[in-house]
């Protein structure tokens, strides 16, 4: 059982750490990708002064705000009226020490001005503001505590109400002197039952935004499912790729912060950039634990442990904070389709999504180098046997990864911004989606995606914003113990 | 470059290696050595049995039962998780039953915190009070106790013996279970089963048996999460504190008894020694462009890169042989 290469630990220590130098000796393919992955991440830093002074720390936000953990949640596109009022402007650096209470009223992405807010501590009132035209209260309040914010319903517009089952006062903690946002859940009362859309509407307003999110699922699930084809690993790092071709984008784009390149140009920077830290994944860290022969299960966990390092390295780097580019943000729904009403980056997006899947598709069917990565997924030994460097067919598999995974993150953070953390959010939806269609088949992967993407934002139609995910991982589950070869009937090519 | 109080942070690491989270984290990867280190199970959902044990306990008490009626509804709930997660995905292979398990823990934490269910769970901001019933029987006198770094409260104190004495026990039943034929046919099933399955053992029995004996344990640790401090809250049962104790049980040896412990100690001495040394390094102001907020990512960049490399330079960890920890090859 004992591997005799484990025992030449000195020699793969120096290979691995010192991966660049040696490897820059080597071949110089692979002393561009180091130089390029070195910029990749020295850019940024570069520029970090700036980029510090805007951000808002919501690392130590606590308790109940915005669930962040939802992934797809998009709150332009909810078309149902309601929504949370959400505390867009924590950022205010005031002058006073005082602790605030703050809110936005918001219904439907409109700011409502003149509710009433009161803040009161044990009983006693210790003030109340009225909400401004960006919809906008705060009560500073003397220090820590468990004060009670209630809404006065009576000041309320016409139309506008709580939700149904949304409490009137809240019980928010202070803690030091941290501003506390709170949420109250408002609803417009005419909008269900008046001029409000019909459920077919919602519907159909529900698939159109999941078809858009689950191309860009499919997308990034590709290059898992390439991944996995050509070398059995299941990789946990690939949320990381989606992270950070979004990041290297923002960087490249932001007027505050980054270097200020129209959004189009610096999406293309990004997916260079991402695929170039895809095939550093596989130059610096598979390639040489596939040449000492480690079980594929071990690098597996390596992946993990990979994850973390990249994830959390990336939230130093960037911020904890989510971040918009600085095109497009703001768009209303002015395409009409039928009942579907999208804003013109909703149709962009799902183009760019839809012609790049297709492309990939005609890659693998039609290129030689799309034959001879098929070919490696088939049968690596046969493939080997006739000439193919099956080496050089993975760390290109990897770049196109990489590639396909950073414009998946860039076409997802146009609609929900850039988070740190956004990759590790749509990780198991991706595996959901890729399992689907049956571990390394390419053209499952991408049926898998689009089908989690549709039944998961369709789901909210039923069920909370924030089950959607569990929607989507009960189908995984599902998947898994009714048919782990994959539903679409594509016949998995590796045991 | 920094006038860095050397001192203070071994105390700090200390301090912290024997306290209440190094207590979890041993219980926690001793659970997980079962299933991990002897049956070979990759159970990246680990930390849904702990979730499952410590709401259940929380769900009890909340609602007008005693802590102990709690206690023993989170346990037979954590096993019961075990039974159901196991019994349809342990046919699966090693990455299928990776996937299946942190889905099955994923669902679990996000109903906890979802909007849906607050009146039963709390939501993101949990269950509190959850442990006056066991601070009430506390022995010890109000005051602090210790000596030199190890100081601490009476209730931290009471937490701690409880928790020590319960990863003793859980450590005899390991050694008990190693050394008796149930542990050599386990042993057997993770090295080979088709060889195993030919001398007619009953390996998805086997397998199972593990898999909830791991389950219940990790949820007596969840249930000791809770008693630090009394309440309950859905961010501590992310997928990560399962990876985190994977490096626990990786680091002290997979398969051994006291490798968990082990593990646990040495993971959270260098972590607190690593948190206070970053903290002072960093300061208030922050330093170049790490600002005082990010000492918990850098953390965790630790962590991550600390499961690569030990998975490549030392799989067997501190105490543990290497033919039995190189996983993914039987």
């Amino acid at each position: 059982m004992t591997d005799p290469k484990v025992d030449t630990c000195p020699r793969d220590l120096l290979s691995l750490t010192l991966a660049g130098m040696i490897l820059c000796r080597r071949n110089v393919r692979a002393m561009c990708l180091a130089l390029i992955s070195c910029a990749a991440f020295v850019a940024p830093l570069v520029s970090m002064p700036t980029a510090g002074a805007q951000d808002v720390d919501t690392s130590d936000a606590t308790g109940a705000t915005v669930d962040q953990q939802s992934p797809g949640t998009d709150v332009g596109t909810t078309s149902d009226g309601t929504e949370t009022a959400e505390d867009v402007a924590a950022a205010d650096e005031d002058d006073s020490d005082l602790a605030r209470i703050t809110t936005t009223f918001k219904v439907g992405g409109e700011p409502i001005s003149g509710i009433e807010m009161i803040v009161s501590l044990d009983g006693t009132e210790i003030g109340s503001d009225v909400s401004d035209e960006d919809g906008r209260a705060e009560v500073p309040v003397p220090g820590p505590g468990q004060y009670e914010v209630t809404l006065d319903e009576s000041s309320m517009p016409e139309g506008v109400s709580l939700k149904e089952g949304a409490p009137a006062t809240l019980k928010p903690r202070v803690l030091g002197n941290n501003n506390r946002p709170v949420i109250f859940k408002l609803t417009t009362v005419d909008h269900s039952a008046v001029s409000g859309p019909s459920s077919f509407e919602r519907l159909a307003n529900l698939f159109a935004s999941g078809l858009r999110f689950g191309l860009v699922i499919a997308l990034a699930a590709v290059g898992l499912s390439l991944i996995f084809g050509t070398t059995g690993l299941t990789n946990f790092a690939h949320g990381e790729l989606l992270t950070f071709g979004a990041i290297a984008t923002w960087f490249l784009n932001a007027d505050n912060g980054g270097l200020g390149i129209p959004l189009p140009l610096a999406a293309v920077g990004g997916v260079v950039l991402g695929t170039l830290f895809g095939a550093s994944f596989d130059q610096f860290i598979y390639a040489p634990l596939r040449r000492r022969g480690m079980p594929i299960i071990s690098q597996m966990v390596i992946s993990i442990g990979l994850a973390l390092a990249t994830r959390y390295m990336l939230s130093v780097i960037f911020g904890a904070s989510a971040k918009q580019y600085s095109q497009y943000t703001s768009q209303r729904p002015t395409v009409h389709l039928g009942p579907v009403d999208l804003r013109p980056k909703d149709l962009v997006i799902s183009a760019i999504a839809f012609v790049a899947l297709i492309a990939v598709g005609l890659f693998l069917q039609r290129a030689r180098l799309g034959t001879a990565i098929r070919a490696v997924s088939d049968n690596p030994s046969l493939s080997i046997a006739s000439g193919i460097n099956d080496n050089r067919v993975i760390l290109i598999v990897w770049g196109i990864a990489g590639g396909l995974g950073a414009l998946a993150g860039v076409l997802l953070s146009s609609t929900e911004g850039v988070q740190w953390n956004m990759g590790q959010h749509v990780l198991l939806i991706m595996f959901a989606a890729v399992l689907l269609g049956g571990l390394g088949t390419t053209f499952g992967a991408m049926i898998g995606g689009i089908f989690v993407g549709v039944v998961s934002d369709m789901s909210t139609f039923w069920l909370d914003a924030d089950l959607k995910i569990v929607v989507a991982l009960a189908t995984l589950v599902l998947v898994l113990l009714v048919k782990p070869s994959g539903v679409f009937g594509v016949r998995v090519r590796k045991a | 470059m920094f006038a860095l109080n050397l001192t203070g942070a071994l105390i700090d690491g200390l301090r912290e290696s024997i306290a209440i989270a190094a207590i979890v984290g041993a219980l926690a990867g001793i659970g997980l050595n079962v299933q991990f280190g002897y049956a070979g199970l990759l159970n990246f959902g680990h930390v849904g049995s702990a979730l499952i044990g410590a709401y259940g306990t929380a769900i009890v008490v909340d609602n007008g039962g005693s802590l102990w009626l709690g206690v023993v509804v989170g346990v037979i709930a954590a096993g019961l998780l075990g039974l159901l997660m196991g019994l349809p995905t342990l046919r699966l292979r090693a990455d299928y039953l990776a996937i299946a398990t942190i889905s099955v823990a994923e669902i679990l934490r996000v109903l906890a915190n979802s909007a849906r269910l607050q009146s039963i769970t709390g939501g993101p901001i949990g269950i509190g009070r959850v442990a006056d019933d066991f601070y009430r029987i506390n022995p010890i006198p109000e005051g602090r106790y210790g000596i030199g770094a190890w100081n601490y409260n009476q209730n931290t104190l009471w937490t701690m013996i409880v928790g020590w004495s319960l990863v003793a026990l859980a450590s005899l039943f390991l050694w008990g279970m190693t050394r008796s034929p149930w542990g050599r046919v386990l042993k057997a099933v993770r090295e080979d089963e088709e060889a195993t399955r030919s001398l007619g053992k009953n390996v998805f029995a086997m397998k199972l048996q593990a898999f909830i004996t791991g389950s219940v344990i990790a949820g007596f640790a969840g249930i000791l999460f809770t008693f630090d401090g009394g309440f309950v809250k859905p961010d501590f049962f992310i997928a990560q504190t399962t990876f985190n104790w994977y490096l626990v049980v990786i680091l002290g040896g997979a398969a051994t008894v006291l490798g968990p412990v082990v593990g646990s100690i040495i993971y959270w001495f260098f972590i607190s020694v690593f948190n206070s040394l970053l903290s002072q390094a960093i300061g208030q102001d922050g330093w170049w462009f790490i600002e005082s907020t990010d000492v918990g990512a850098i953390r965790f960049v630790l962590i991550g890169v600390a499961i690569a490399l030990l998975l490549v330079f030392r799989p067997q960890g501190v105490l543990g042989n290497k033919d039995e920890a190189a996983i993914g090859e039987h």
